[in-house]
C-alpha cells in the first residue's frame, strides 16, 4: 500500500470540521488497507509505531529532524532553520524544501540504467521508522538521521510533511481511540452496532492495531475472543460519584465495602514470574520509576502470574506518615532514581486483582476478588492492602471517611458487594462510587475540564491568552462540549507560559471532536486537562454542553470559573463528562429547593 | 559453498570495517576465485563505497565456488572487529552452515559466528562521471584540511586548476582555505584537464577520510558540480574507493 493514500486520507480529515467525516474518512482509508499491514495503518495514524504502553520512542530531536531534511534536500542546516524560523513548523518546511530539492544530490542522479525512484509504501515507512526508534548506543543519532533523509529524499513534499510531524509527535490528527473503534466496526463489523463488542475486546487489550488484526483476520468472533495477557494492561475500572453517604448506601443496597481513596497514583501491576511491569491508569508504562514499587510485588504477591492494582503512595522516610500526590513526581525521571529513590520512597495499597495464574477474575464478583488478593498478598511493611472497612450505615460511612482524610487520604471508595460487581474494565459505573472530600470551593466538585480554545488578553495580559475555552467529554458522540471560559486562577508565570504550551496544538479551525457555539481566537487539539471549580452551575444560551436536555434551547455553564491546577495524569477522553455536569447541576437544584 | 579468508593482521579490516560501518547499515561482500569486492550505497545515497582486494592480497584465499555473497550488518560486525587487536591473524570462514566465522588467532583463537543477511542480487552501476581534475595528494594532509574546514562550515568546497588544489570552507563564521602544494610536499601529482569546482558535505568526507590511518596517499578525482571519487590503496594491495554525490549550490 502506497504511503501517499494515507496522506491523502489525513489532509481530508485534518480540513473537515465535522467527526462524522472524520469517521467516514477514517472508514474508507480503512477499507483499502491490505489485512497484513493493518495494524501498522492503525498506528501510524495515530502517530505511532506501537501501542504507547510499550513506551517506545523515536528519540529525534528538532535538530536530528532538521539535519535530515538538510540531507535530503541537499541544503545547510542553516537554510533549514531559517525555513523553519519564516514558516513555524518543521513539516512544513521539509515540505516547502524538498519541492525545491537540487536535481544532483543524489548518487542515483549520476548513475544510468538504475530504476525510476520507487513511490514510498507504508511498509517501507514503517519499517524504516521502527529501526529509526530502534538504533540505540555509539552512532544511533548518525544512523536515525540518515535512515529519516533516506525515506525523505523518496518522499514527495506533502508525505515528508506528515513523516516529519510523526517523528516528532506532533502528527495533530485528534483522532482518539474511541473514533478509531467506531471506524473499525463500521469497515470491518457489522456497522456502528458492533462497536460495544469491539470496545469491550479493547478495554481488554488496549491494543488498537492488534485488535483490527484480529477482527480483519477472524471477524467479530475472533474479536470476542481476545482475552487479557499479563504485560499487556488493561482498560482500569472507574468510579462514579456520589455526594452522601445515604446516596452512596442506597445505590449500593444498604451494605458496602469502604475504602481509602489515597492521595497517590493507581498502578495496575503485572507479574510474569520475577518480571514485574507497572502501568499507570493512563497505561503509561512507569516500571522503570519504581523499582522498588517492583520489589514490593515481586516478593509479596504469592503467584507466578498475576495483575493487581493498588494505589502507590509516597511517604515521609522518617515518620512513614502519607505525603501528597505532587510528591510521587519527583520519581518521574530518567536519571538519579535510585537518590530519588530514597528521598521520595513509596508504599503501596492494593485494592483489586484482575487476574492470577491463567485465571481471568473480571467477571468474577469483587467479594470473591477480594478473598484472592488477601490469599496471594503477603503483607508488609510496605506493602499493604488498602485500609478497608465494612460499612452498613451512612453514620459508619461517614466516621470512616473522616479518618480517611484525617490520614490524609482524599476520600473513600465505596464498593458493591453484590453478586454482579464484576470488573468493568474501561467504564466507570456506579458499583464502585467515590466519596470525596468537597474542595473548599462553592461547587460540590471540582471538574476536570478540556482546553479546546483561547482568547487572546487585552492590557497585562496582552501577548498572552486572557482566557481558555473549556470542555467537558460527552462519551456518547465522543465530542467535547464547551462550558466556561476560564481566565482566573492562574498565576502570572502560568499565564505566559500558557501559548508556549498549547503551541503543540494549536490548529486553524476548529476541531472536528469540539462541539462550540463561540469563536475562539485560537484553537486547539483536544488535550489539555485542567482541574475548574466554580461558584455554580447555571443555564446558559451559549455554551454547548448538555444542550437542550436541561431546558430546550439552553446548556450548561459553570459560573465563575477558577483554574486549581494542571491535571497531565489525565487524558481528555478521562474529562468530567456532560452527564457528571449535569448531575451537579440537578444535585445543585435539590438543594436550591430544599 | 566454502570460503576461507586469511588476512596477515586485522588492523586494515578493524579500520576498513569501522569505515564502512559509518556509512552503511547492511551490504554484502562478494567473494569470487579472483578476490573480494563490496559495492554499497549509504541510506541516503549521497554515497557509496566500492572495495576491491584481490586474491594475492590474502596470506591465504580459498573459493571453491564462482560466487559467495556474504550478506552482513555492519553494526554487528564492527563490534565483533572491535574485539580484535591489532596484530592477530584474521580470518573470515563461510561453511556449508550458511554462516559467517569470523577469526582472531593470537593468544588463544577467538571464533564468532554470524548469520549472513539475504541482501538481493541488485548490482549497482557505476556511476557515470566525466572527470576533469585528477589529484593525488597525502591522506593525512586532507584529513587535516577537513578538520579545519569544520570548524566554519559543514561542506566543504573543492577547486583544482592546472597550478593548484584547495580546499575551502566558509560561512558567516569566518573561512577557512587549505592550500596544497607539490613544493611543500602534500601535493603529489594534479592534473587539470578543465578547472573543476564543487562542493562535498563535510560529515560524509570527514568518515571517508579515517581510512587515512591505513592508508597515506589518497587519490582525488571530480568535476565541477560532479561526483567525487575518492581511492585510498589499502596496503597489502586492494583499494577502497568512494564516490559521493556533491553538493549543488
Amino acid at each position: 500500500m502506497l504511503y501517499s493514500e494515507l496522506v491523502e486520507a489525513y489532509e481530508k480529515i485534518e480540513r473537515t470540521t465535522r467527526r462524522t467525516e472524520m469517521t467516514a474518512f477514517l472508514v474508507s482509508l480503512l477499507k483499502k488497507v491490505p489485512p497484513d499491514i493493518i495494524d501498522k495503518v492503525i498506528y501510524l495514524t495515530q502517530g505511532k509505531l506501537r501501542p504507547d504502553y510499550e513506551g517506545l520512542e523515536y528519540g529525534m530531536g528538532e535538530k536530528l529532524v532538521m539535519r535530515a531534511i538538510a540531507l535530503a534536500a541537499g541544503c545547510s542546516l542553516k537554510e533549514v532553520e531559517e525555513t523553519v524560523r519564516k514558516v513555524g513548523d518543521l513539516g512544513s518546511a521539509a515540505e516547502i524544501l524538498l519541492k525545491t530539492r537540487k536535481k544532483g544530490v543524489s548518487l542515483f542522479d549520476f548513475m544510468e540504467q538504475v530504476e525510476a525512484e520507487k513511490e514510498l509504501t507504508v511498509e517501507r515507512v514503517y519499517s524504516t521508522l521502527m529501526k529509526i526508534a530502534k538504533a540505540t548506543g555509539e552512532g544511533a543519532q548518525d544512523t536515525k538521521v540518515t535512515l529519516l533523509a533516506s525515506l525523505l529524499r523518496d518522499a514527495k513534499p506533502k508525505e515528508a510533511k506528515y513523516l516529519i510531524r510523526t517523528i516528532l509527535g506532533r502528527l495533530r490528527l485528534g483522532i482518539a481511540d474511541m473514533t478509531i473503534l467506531d471506524a473499525l466496526a463500521i469497515a470491518f463489523g457489522k456497522g456502528k452496532g458492533s462497536r460495544e463488542l469491539i470496545e469491550r475486546a479493547y478495554n481488554r487489550y488496549p491494543d488498537l492495531g492488534y485488535i483490527a488484526k484480529v477482527l480483519m483476520s477472524e471477524g467479530l468472533e475472533g474479536v470476542k475472543k481476545v482475552g487479557i495477557k499479563v504485560g499487556v494492561p488493561i482498560m482500569p475500572m472507574l468510579a462514579e460519584r456520589l455526594r452522601s453517604p445515604e446516596e452512596i448506601l442506597q445505590k449500593l443496597g444498604g451494605v458496602c465495602i469502604a475504602e481509602y481513596k489515597y492521595d497517590g497514583m493507581r498502578i495496575q501491576a503485572h507479574k510474569k514470574g520475577n518480571e514485574v511491569i507497572l502501568f499507570s491508569r493512563r497505561l503509561e508504562n512507569v516500571t522503570s520509576f519504581f523499582p522498588d514499587a517492583c520489589d514490593l510485588i515481586r516478593k509479596h504477591i504469592k503467584a507466578n502470574e498475576a495483575i493487581v492494582e493498588g494505589e502507590c503512595v509516597a511517604i515521609d522516610p522518617d515518620t512513614g506518615e502519607l505525603r501528597p500526590f505532587q510528591e510521587l513526581m519527583h520519581r518521574r525521571r530518567k536519571y538519579d532514581i535510585r537518590r530519588a529513590m530514597e528521598e521520595y520512597p513509596v508504599s503501596l495499597f492494593m485494592f483489586d486483582v484482575i487476574y492470577v495464574d491463567g485465571k481471568d477474575l473480571t467477571l468474577t464478583p469483587y467479594p470473591e476478588r477480594r478473598k484472592i488478593l488477601e490469599s496471594i498478598l503477603e503483607e508488609g511493611d510496605r506493602i499493604k492492602l488498602a485500609q478497608w472497612k465494612l460499612v452498613r450505615s451512612p453514620k459508619e460511612l461517614e466516621e470512616f471517611f473522616e479518618q480517611a482524610i484525617a490520614d490524609g487520604c482524599e476520600g473513600v471508595m465505596c464498593k458493591s458487594l453484590m453478586p454482579n460487581a464484576i470488573y468493568q474494565s474501561g467504564t466507570r459505573g456506579f458499583l464502585w462510587i467515590k466519596y470525596k472530600r468537597d474542595y473548599k470551593a462553592e461547587l460540590a466538585d471540582t471538574l476536570d475540564l478540556v482546553a479546546v480554545g483561547a482568547f487572546w488578553g487585552k492590557g497585562r495580559r496582552a501577548g498572552t491568552y486572557g482566557a481558555l475555552l473549556m470542555a467537558a467529554y460527552d462519551p456518547e458522540t465522543d465530542t467535547f462540549k464547551t462550558v466556561c471560559k476560564v481566565g482566573s486562577g492562574f498565576t502570572d508565570e502560568q499565564l505566559a507560559q500558557l501559548p508556549k504550551m498549547f503551541e503543540p496544538y494549536v490548529i486553524d479551525h476548529k476541531h472536528p471532536r469540539v462541539d462550540s457555539k463561540m469563536e475562539a481566537d485560537v484553537w486547539f487539539v483536544p488535550a489539555i486537562v485542567m482541574e475548574i471549580t466554580g461558584a455554580e452551575i447555571t443555564l446558559s444560551p451559549i455554551h454547548t454542553c448538555a444542550w437542550n436536555v436541561v431546558k430546550e434551547g439552553a446548556g450548561l455553564a459553570i459560573r465563575f470559573p477558577r483554574f486549581i491546577r494542571f491535571r497531565p495524569d489525565k487524558s481528555p477522553e478521562e474529562a468530567t463528562t456532560v452527564k457528571e455536569v449535569i448531575d451537579l447541576y440537578k444535585k445543585q437544584r435539590k438543594i436550591t429547593a430544599r | 559453498m566454502g570460503l576461507r579468508l586469511v588476512f596477515s593482521d586485522a588492523k586494515t579490516w578493524k579500520y576498513l570495517v569501522d569505515t564502512l560501518s559509518r556509512l552503511i547499515d547492511e551490504a554484502a561482500f562478494i567473494a569470487k576465485p579472483q578476490g573480494l569486492t563490496l559495492r554499497a550505497l549509504d541510506p541516503s545515497r549521497i554515497a557509496m563505497v566500492d572495495l576491491e582486494i584481490p586474491a594475492e592480497a590474502f596470506e591465504e584465499y580459498e573459493c571453491t565456488e564462482e560466487e559467495v555473497r556474504i550478506g552482513v550488518n555492519f553494526d554487528e560486525l564492527k563490534k565483533i572487529m572491535k574485539r580484535g587487536r591489532a596484530k592477530d591473524k584474521f580470518e573470515l570462514e563461510v561453511g556449508e552452515d550458511k554462516k559467517l566465522n569470523v577469526r582472531f588467532k593470537g593468544h588463544a583463537i577467538r571464533t564468532f559466528v554470524l548469520p549472513l543477511l539475504d541482501l538481493g542480487t541488485q548490482q549497482l552501476p557505476t556511476p557515470k562521471i566525466p572527470i576533469t581534475a585528477h589529484v593525488k595528494v597525502l591522506s593525512d594532509a586532507v584529513t587535516d584540511a577537513l578538520k579545519d574546514a569544520a570548524i566554519v562550515s559543514d561542506y566543504v568546497r573543492f577547486e583544482a586548476n592546472e597550478e593548484r588544489f584547495v580546499i575551502k570552507a566558509s560561512s558567516d563564521r569566518g573561512n577557512v582555505e587549505v592550500d596544497f602544494t607539490q613544493e611543500l610536499g602534500s601535493l603529489i601529482e594534479l592534473d587539470v584537464k578543465e578547472p573543476a569546482i564543487a562542493s562535498y558535505s563535510l560529515d560524509y568526507l570527514t568518515d571517508m577520510s579515517k581510512t587515512s590511518a591505513i592508508s597515506d596517499i589518497v587519490t582525488i578525482e571530480y568535476a565541477s558540480n560532479k561526483p567525487l571519487i575518492m581511492t585510498y590503496d589499502l596496503p597489502g594491495g586492494g583499494r577502497l574507493t568512494f564516490y559521493l554525490a556533491p553538493r549543488m549550490e
